[in-house]
């Protein structure tokens, strides 16, 4: 652990922060106000998908037509890897540079597995004639999916940034605000996810 | 830093800011909450595998989504540890939305039922 990373580690309040949200800062109140737009949006995608399933009696049973049991490892897999995200959290707080590294990067890889997860099962359903163009079903499958997909490859990105800059000596001041709220995007990708397994792949 | 920090600290204002408190409990608060994650999603795939009424899958499904769901915000996002005014910026578009959703279900069922658009006439 460096030295500057070891001085710059303080459980305090950070400089710049709002009394209206105590010792949130206003970065973080920042990505709070985005996840909540970005929630409505997926609400949107969630509502319409519930919305065309009760209007249709013909709608086939998604444990009929998906891969439950390689999803739930998917799945499986992004909740561990929220578990890395709060314990690089924790390493940052604790100002462990590489320690912080190791996990976010961990995590990273978490959300690269996820990825390659959704392609394979994409390219196995498209095999199988579940394609975009054939139905509700598939489009609000494909669309939901593939949206929350993008939130993924963004989460990797975003933490990879990251972890770049922790490695550089940067992003561990102010009680690892930085690192806290790129967290906080990473999470909201794993709790839209719980949502989407549920909704979209289990309920009979 | 400490300095700088004491300097900015908004002294007066209401305790509580522990998102930066002692990180012991926390860590094992991490833990505890993956394993409940873990056993909660086991619990969703085998009950999607049971012969019973949808409507009872449905509603037990939806439930262990949302405790998930409320884990990883209070949690994992620390809101268990944020102030009040946060959990309140976090919460209250929700029943706003909700409100929105319903009547844009009343609305779609209607016109999926065939029911005609009095302002299409």
């Amino acid at each position: 652990m460096s030295a500057r990373s070891e001085a710059t580690y303080t459980a305090v309040t950070p400089p710049d922060t709002d009394p209206t949200f105590g010792a949130a800062t206003t970065g973080k109140v920042g990505m709070w106000i985005f996840l909540i737009t970005d929630a409505m949006t997926f609400g949107g995608l969630l509502l319409a998908y519930g919305i065309l399933r009760s209007g249709n009696k013909e709608w086939p049973a998604p444990t009929s037509v998906l891969g439950i049991p390689f999803t739930a490892v998917m799945t499986f897999v992004l909740i561990v890897s929220s578990l890395t995200m709060v314990l690089g959290l924790d390493e940052a707080k604790r100002g462990n540079r590489l320690g912080t590294v190791k996990w976010l990067v961990a995590t990273a890889g978490g959300g690269i597995f996820f990825l390659c997860g959704q392609v394979y099962e994409y390219r196995h359903l498209i095999h199988e004639g579940f394609t975009l163009p054939s139905g509700n079903f598939p489009a609000t499958f494909y669309v939901i999916t593939s949206f929350h997909g993008a939130h993924v490859f963004t989460g990797v990105c975003y933490l990879l940034i990251t972890a770049f800059g922790v490695w550089r000596g940067r992003h561990l001041e102010n009680g690892a605000n930085f690192v806290e709220i790129t967290g906080l995007f990473w999470h909201f990708v794993d709790l839209v996810w719980i949502l989407v397994f549920t909704l979209v792949y289990l309920i009979p | 830093m400490t300095e700088h920090a004491a300097v900015h600290s908004p002294a007066g204002h209401d305790p509580a800011p522990e998102s930066h408190a002692p990180h012991a409990d926390h860590r094992r608060d991490y833990f505890r909450i993956f394993w409940v994650l873990l056993v909660l999603t086991i619990l969703e795939v085998g009950f999607s595998y049971l012969k019973m009424d949808k409507r009872i899958i449905s509603a037990v499904m939806v439930a262990l989504a949302l405790s998930k769901a409320s884990f990883v915000g209070l949690y994992y996002m620390h809101l268990k540890y944020e102030k009040r005014s946060l959990l309140w910026l976090a919460f209250t578009p929700l029943p706003l939305a909700g409100f929105y959703a319903v009547f844009l279900m009343l609305d779609a069922f209607n016109l999926l039922r065939g029911v005609p658009v009095p302002w299409a006439h």
